[in-house]
């Protein structure tokens, strides 16, 4: 059996190569940085389970949302099976089901819609412009855990108990470039799972260890996430030790890419 | 197979959760045929049911935190809808169950659901507004036929429909009937009652379509709140394009108490109303 040992650092496009095993059977490769860190990145497993739903979805219908669970800690050193399930192909919408799997266990479970594109009525929400630049903002302190991606905070910092840096606001990009609108989605997808709308100055409590509990996004229109986009999130309710936040991600140009919503479990 | 005949009839809001077991994992439910006989199962019947199946199979002491969902296909009210459990994961202090609703061998809705113990921990909410007319001044949602064990009133302030009918994104709704002191119960009516109205009704997007056919339904649940006492519903745009909306909301008790937050994506679609 494959075993992935540190440090290996596929680029986001060799993460997005999987493997065909079967028909809606495939394999991922896993980042694997030298920092003692031996449990997955969720980003990394939810871009993957979308990329394996999305090859199998008739050309011309994009991702438009998605919606996952974090079951179980995966482990960097082995690789991810992804099982698609064919929930339905309409006239125009395609849905799929993913299974992520280590060990024959779910990691992580994934449902995912794709539509043609259409017209229709626009409500946006506009991306905030009193930003500093990303060349000026400093870089994120966890970023060694989601190599893939370069992460920026945007000010107000924030100090966690341990001294670490944070901020709800981050500029990130992927560091190589990317093949396709489905990679680009996918890519939104890895850098989504980065800090937490609880990092910022709207509450006094900041999770220094956070577990992600369930993770969805809706994506808008096709932004490039090799290039610098804007990743802004805020609280929306907390209590029973879980917190839920929401997120929208623009290009640096203020299109409006996807909005995203995590739950997360605060870990004493 | 069972066939229900399309004479009016009004099962309580218990007797659709009291859901007939046929196996293990595999449960049956009734079907409210509205006074209007449409003949397309109401969204909130089918999460609220299916949340239930998945409670059913959880040990005790674990209580619906979050659940997402999409709508595959049209249900039919004239047939019972199957739900077919899936055991994902019974941990530690978590367990998580899939769920598929199935009519004539196809999914029409299919669910996760988390279920987590009591556990303390930091507290961050948004309040209640506060400046609502009290239900018994709010006039009777337009479409309250539709999902007729629930009652809904429109908070204003109302846009009026081309077909003269009145909208609004916020609702005071209660269950008609009582409900037993059952938190999963409780819960699976909130899921019941979340699918009334959309964000896009207000007057921030009066640009809007208003018909619209729900594709995906995600909650997150918080403090336990009564849904047969009545509970504000209020929901606002998040954004649109493609033919699409995505909306949130939240689910407060008359007294401020927050039960639930959603959100919901829907197709826009050509017609009046």
């Amino acid at each position: 059996m494959i075993e992935f040992s540190p440090p290996f650092h596929p680029s986001l496009t060799e993460l997005l190569d999987l493997e065909e095993l079967d028909r809606d059977l495939y394999r991922g490769t896993n980042e694997y940085p030298d920092n003692d860190h031996p449990n997955l990145y969720g980003g990394q497993v939810a871009a993957q389970a979308l990329r394996a739903a999305g090859l199998t979805v008739p050309e011309g219908r994009h991702a438009h949302s998605m919606h996952g669970y974090f079951l179980r800690a995966g482990r960097r050193a082995r690789p991810v099976v992804f099982h698609v399930q064919r929930d339905r192909d309409g006239r125009s919408f395609s849905s799929r089901r993913v299974s992520a799997i280590q060990d024959g266990e779910v990691i992580f479970d994934l449902a995912a819609s794709f539509h043609v594109d259409r017209s229709g009525a626009v409500h946006d929400m506009a991306m905030r412009t009193d930003l500093m630049a990303p060349e000026d903002c400093e870089p994120e302190p966890f970023n060694h855990n989601f190599p893939s991606c370069e992460a920026r905070l945007v000010p107000p910092l924030r100090l966690t108990d341990r001294g670490d840096k944070v901020s709800p606001t981050v500029w990130v990009r992927v560091r190589e470039p990317l093949p396709d609108r489905l990679a680009h989605a996918c890519a939104l997808v890895y850098m989504s799972d980065i800090s937490s709308g609880f990092a910022g100055p709207d509450t006094d409590y900041i999770p220094v260890r956070a577990a992600s509990l369930d993770h969805s996004m809706w994506f808008q229109n096709p932004i490039r996430a090799d290039e610098w986009c804007l990743l802004d999130m805020s609280p929306m309710m907390a209590g029973g030790a879980r917190g839920l936040y929401s997120g929208a991600m623009h290009s640096i140009d203020g299109t409006l890419g996807s909005m995203l919503t995590q739950q997360m479990l605060f870990v004493e | 197979m069972t066939t229900y005949n399309p004479v009016p009839h009004l099962p309580s809001f218990t007797e659709l959760l009291d859901l007939e077991e046929l196996d293990r994992d595999l449960y049956r439910g009734l079907n409210e045929i509205p006074p209007n006989d449409r003949p397309t199962l109401y969204g909130g019947q089918v999460a609220a049911q299916a949340l239930r199946a998945a409670g059913l199979t959880v040990p005790e002491g674990r209580y619906p935190h979050s659940l997402h969902s999409y709508f595959l296909r049209v249900g039919q009210r004239a047939k019972p809808v199957i739900y077919k459990v899936e055991r994902d994961r019974d941990g530690g202090s978590f367990s998580s169950r899939r769920v598929s609703a199935i009519q004539d061998g196809e999914v029409i809705f299919d669910m996760s659901a988390s279920f987590h113990v009591d556990r303390t921990g930091p507290e961050y909410l948004r309040e209640m507004r506060t400046d609502l007319v009290p239900p018994d001044d709010c006039e009777p949602e337009s479409f309250n036929q539709n999902f007729p064990s629930c009652e809904a009133r429109l908070v204003p302030p109302l846009r009026l429909t081309p077909m003269g009918r009145h909208l609004s994104t916020t609702l005071w709704v209660r269950i008609r009937q009582p409900l037993p002191d059952d938190r999963l119960i409780q819960g699976c009516a909130l899921t019941y009652v979340s699918d009334i109205g959309s964000g896009f009704t207000g007057p921030a997007t009066m640009q809007m379509p208003i018909a619209a056919a729900s594709l995906d339904h995600a909650m997150w649940f918080r403090s336990p709140v009564r849904a047969d006492q009545w509970c504000l519903l209020d929901q606002y745009p998040v954004m649109a394009g493609g033919a699409r909306g995505l909306y949130g909301g939240s689910i407060h008790s008359a007294d401020g108490t927050l039960g639930a937050m959603l959100s919901q994506e829907m197709l826009f679609r050509e017609g009046q109303y």
